[in-house]
């Protein structure tokens, strides 16, 4: 497929566009994207699982506040370190294709900075944080974003958002599935 | 207690019938008291079968665990296969028995439901090794092949799908500007690629529009290509010779003013309608004698553009409103919506990323802000309230008479200067150039100056931020359409006057001899003032704005326009310095400079042959914005 020979099996594409919302030439370039990240040892061993900070060049994770994050969400390993095939996980949750409920999910995932399964007060705080960078809020007002948040989501009153509060919102936002988007 | 009991028997047997019939009958003793025991002993058994608690279990994905079978199948709901649900109920509780499994014998997939679960893998949160292992393990499982009929419709959808897929691939390779269009977003956001991509929508429509006049007015125009009227002998009755009188008029030689103002062999061209024949065509093929009516012609494409145009804006419109009404209740997640769908992750440039932090704060804090005002606006005193309402009158009262003052302005420079051009005869070519310019460049005039004056006003009535922009925006289109109004209306005065017998235009009113190709050069003036207004302000406005930003490279425009102003901005951090070098991409305004530059060149005008380049103005308005934009980024 494509110019020259693939480092893929035909089987290999077959299963990753069964698996993601990929078709199999997507396969292939985000593959290259991925390979521009670290030619060398990719060229080497097209599955190679990339460092971090290696990830954490590709353009639209370095700029993203939560770019470490996405990383060890997606990583299998847990440390941030992907793979091929967790590079191309991440970008098939990113693409237009996935539906939105998908995406709300890996959303609660990234936002979930503790990993307790609620979007607890510490986490909403350190989402904000990390949203605002340079722009700090004083005390008071980052209290008062956080109660605002809860007022709105936390249908339960328990301080904490659950996924399904948390999906629930998402359904009605209009903004989410453009924003919660990297084109490949 | 006997009726809690039935419920709770009620509630059990639906989730029961979800997970399957023979599920229920063999993982409990048919007995209900028995059962009742059992569920008593441990609740959570009833709570995992209730419709919401599945719901938080699909949800929930308990990252530290490291089990990896057992997480990935807790995971599927129930409705999705018997299969699965009970596999999940297994590892959810370890208490359960083998003895509770299926008969596997009777739930064996089809090749079909397999695939099907194949599909739905994808969905699942769970690395790539995981999502393999389960295909294969679904693959690998016996199944059934469906047999007849079944078979062929499971192949057909399947082909159905692949070519869906194919098509997809095929028209993502076809789409436009799709590179130019992600850089755009990487570093602007998705705002301004919504702008960008409704450009593109205008533009395929304008294609669409051209092709159809192009093909059924034009090209007949072109291949019958009928003689001019040169010759006409009815002394009798002059007015039947109207159109040979119209052809011979002498025409002025100056071809430059002839093309600005589109008069002289402009008028000559495809360009206008009274170039256009009256006339029924005939031609005859080896069969038949064939007919074709260029007026009719004329008139159902317009009515079929016409159409065109609402499907569109309708279909547009239905969409926008089915999603408002989806997340209609999205207005009461404000805060929810900036923090957690606040970030474009498209956003691929650090200096745009920046700045997008930096819009996010200030949302916020205007957010806080908002509430603040609700809240005072709930504590004003009746003496405030007053006050209030007395400005907002008052500055309505303003902009209203400034409305009436620009429609008499558009008449009366309108009347004027057609008289004095009259009286100019053809003397003076370019004081007659100026005359016929004026009213196109007081509209165009009124239009960039007004606006700003509403702008200046609207502070002053004390809105919420977010009714400031929809106010605007409402007073702007509102003079924009006034005016257009005006001056189609003082064009009427001129041409409905009655002619005297004998005359083919009246000669009291001077009236000209085709008005339509009249009414054509009108806005044809007004759209060439228009464009080069926006040309102008792109390059002489904001481009030196842009250039004050960063020293090294306004030195390439500064002594062309600018020295003065940027010497200004790098020596003192002046109020009004910092008002001249900074540089905005007004998102409604470019929208609706855009409307109306289409407003101008196809919905008002029923002179279809500007179409030939009503696209062009939007592309150069589109790669000028984009340059613009292009420019600000390398400066910055």
């Amino acid at each position: 497929m494509g110019q020259g020979k693939s480092q893929f099996s035909e089987e290999e594409l077959q299963d990753y566009e069964d698996l993601t919302y990929f078709s199999k030439k997507e396969v292939l370039y985000a593959h290259q994207k991925f390979k521009a990240l670290a030619p060398e040892k990719v060229g080497h061993n097209k599955n190679a699982k990339l460092p971090m900070n290696k990830m954490l060049q590709y353009p639209e994770l370095a700029v993203n506040p939560f770019g470490e994050r996405i990383c060890k969400v997606f990583s299998s390993s847990r440390d941030g370190d992907c793979t091929f095939e967790d590079f191309l996980d991440m970008m098939s949750v990113f693409s237009e294709a996935a539906p939105k409920s998908v995406k709300a999910e890996h959303a609660f995932r990234i936002f979930d900075f503790d990993g307790d399964d609620m979007l607890g007060t510490a986490d909403l705080k350190q989402v904000i944080d990390k949203l605002l960078g340079n722009n700090k809020l004083t005390e008071r007002e980052m209290q008062h974003l956080i109660q605002n948040i809860l007022e709105e989501a936390d249908l339960d009153d328990d301080g904490s958002l659950s996924f399904a509060e948390f999906e629930h919102i998402i359904d009605k936002s209009s903004d989410f599935a453009n924003a919660f988007r990297i084109r490949l | 207690m006997s009726g809690g009991a039935n419920r709770k028997k009620s509630n059990r047997a639906q989730g029961w019938e979800e997970a399957g019939f023979e599920f229920y009958q063999e993982s409990y003793p048919s007995n209900d008291v028995e059962l009742h025991d059992v569920l008593q002993k441990d609740p959570k058994h009833l709570a995992t079968l209730l419709p919401s608690k599945q719901n938080r279990a699909y949800a929930t994905i308990k990252m530290r665990q490291t089990g990896t079978s057992s997480r990935t199948y807790r995971r599927q709901t129930s409705s999705k296969s018997r299969r699965e649900s009970t596999t999940r109920r297994a590892s959810n509780n370890a208490e359960v028995h083998v003895s509770m499994l299926p008969d596997l014998s009777k739930s064996i997939p089809n090749e079909q439901t397999a695939w099907e679960q194949i599909m739905q893998i994808k969905e699942l949160p769970i690395s790539m090794t995981e999502k393999k292992q389960m295909k294969s393990d679904i693959q690998n499982a016996p199944n059934f092949r469906l047999q007849g009929y079944e078979q062929f419709k499971w192949k057909r959808r399947k082909a159905l799908r692949r070519f869906d897929q194919k098509i997809g691939e095929i028209l993502s390779k076809l789409e436009l500007w799709r590179k130019d269009l992600k850089k755009i977003e990487g570093n602007f956001g998705t705002g301004v690629v919504a702008f960008f991509l409704f450009i593109k929508w205008l533009i395929f429509l304008n294609i669409f529009i051209f092709v159809l006049i192009f093909l059924l007015i034009v090209l007949p125009m072109i291949i019958f290509d009928p003689a001019l009227p040169t010759e006409c002998y009815d002394i009798e009755n002059v007015t039947s010779c109207c159109d040979v009188a119209y052809f011979n008029q002498s025409v002025s030689d100056n071809p430059a003013l002839d093309l600005v103002q589109g008069t002289g062999w402009m008028e000559r061209t495809l360009f206008f309608q009274g170039f256009y024949s009256n006339q029924v065509f005939q031609y005859t093929t080896r069969l038949f004698h064939n007919y074709y009516s260029l007026p009719l012609a004329y008139v159902s494409v317009i009515v079929v553009i016409l159409l065109v145009s609402l499907v569109a804006i309708v279909k547009g419109a239905a969409q926008g409103f089915k999603h408002r009404i989806i997340e209609g209740e999205g207005q009461f997640y404000q805060y929810c919506n900036l923090i957690f769908a606040g970030w474009d992750f498209c956003i691929h440039n650090e200096k745009a990323a920046v700045m997008k932090k930096k819009v996010i704060y200030n949302e916020v804090k205007g957010c806080m802000e908002a509430e603040k005002l609700e809240d005072e606006k709930k504590n004003r005193t009746k003496e405030e309230r007053t006050k209030l309402i007395a400005i907002r009158t008052f500055v309505n009262l303003i902009e209203i008479c400034i409305l009436i003052g620009c429609g008499t302005a558009i008449y009366f420079v309108f009347t004027i200067s057609s008289e004095l051009r009259n009286d100019l005869g053809d003397d003076d070519a370019v004081l007659s150039l100026l005359y016929g310019f004026l009213p196109s460049i007081t509209i165009v005039f009124l239009n960039v100056v007004v606006p700003l004056v509403f702008k200046f006003l609207v502070s002053y009535e004390r809105y919420s931020p977010n009714f400031v922009i929809n106010i605007l925006l409402i007073r702007t289109v509102f003079l924009r359409l006034a005016s257009l109004i005006i001056f189609y209306a003082s064009m009427y005065t001129i041409i409905s006057c009655e002619p005297k017998e004998n005359e083919c235009a009246s000669s009291e009113c001077k009236t000209p001899m085709c008005w339509e190709t009249f009414v054509g050069q009108h806005i044809y003036k007004l759209a060439l003032t228009d464009f080069a207004t926006h040309i102008l302000l792109t390059f002489v406005v904001n481009f030196p704005k842009l250039a004050l930003t960063d020293f090294a490279t306004h030195i390439l425009l500064t002594f062309v326009v600018n020295f003065p102003r940027s010497l200004l901005d790098k020596k003192s951090k002046s109020k009004f310095a910092q008002f001249i070098g900074e540089q905005t991409f007004d998102l409604p305004k470019h929208v609706l400079d855009i409307i109306y530059t289409q407003t101008l060149w196809n919905k008002l005008s029923i002179y279809p042959n500007t179409f030939w380049i009503s696209s062009t103005p939007k592309r150069c308005a589109g790669w000028a914005a984009s340059t613009h934009l292009c420019f600000r980024q390398c400066l910055s």
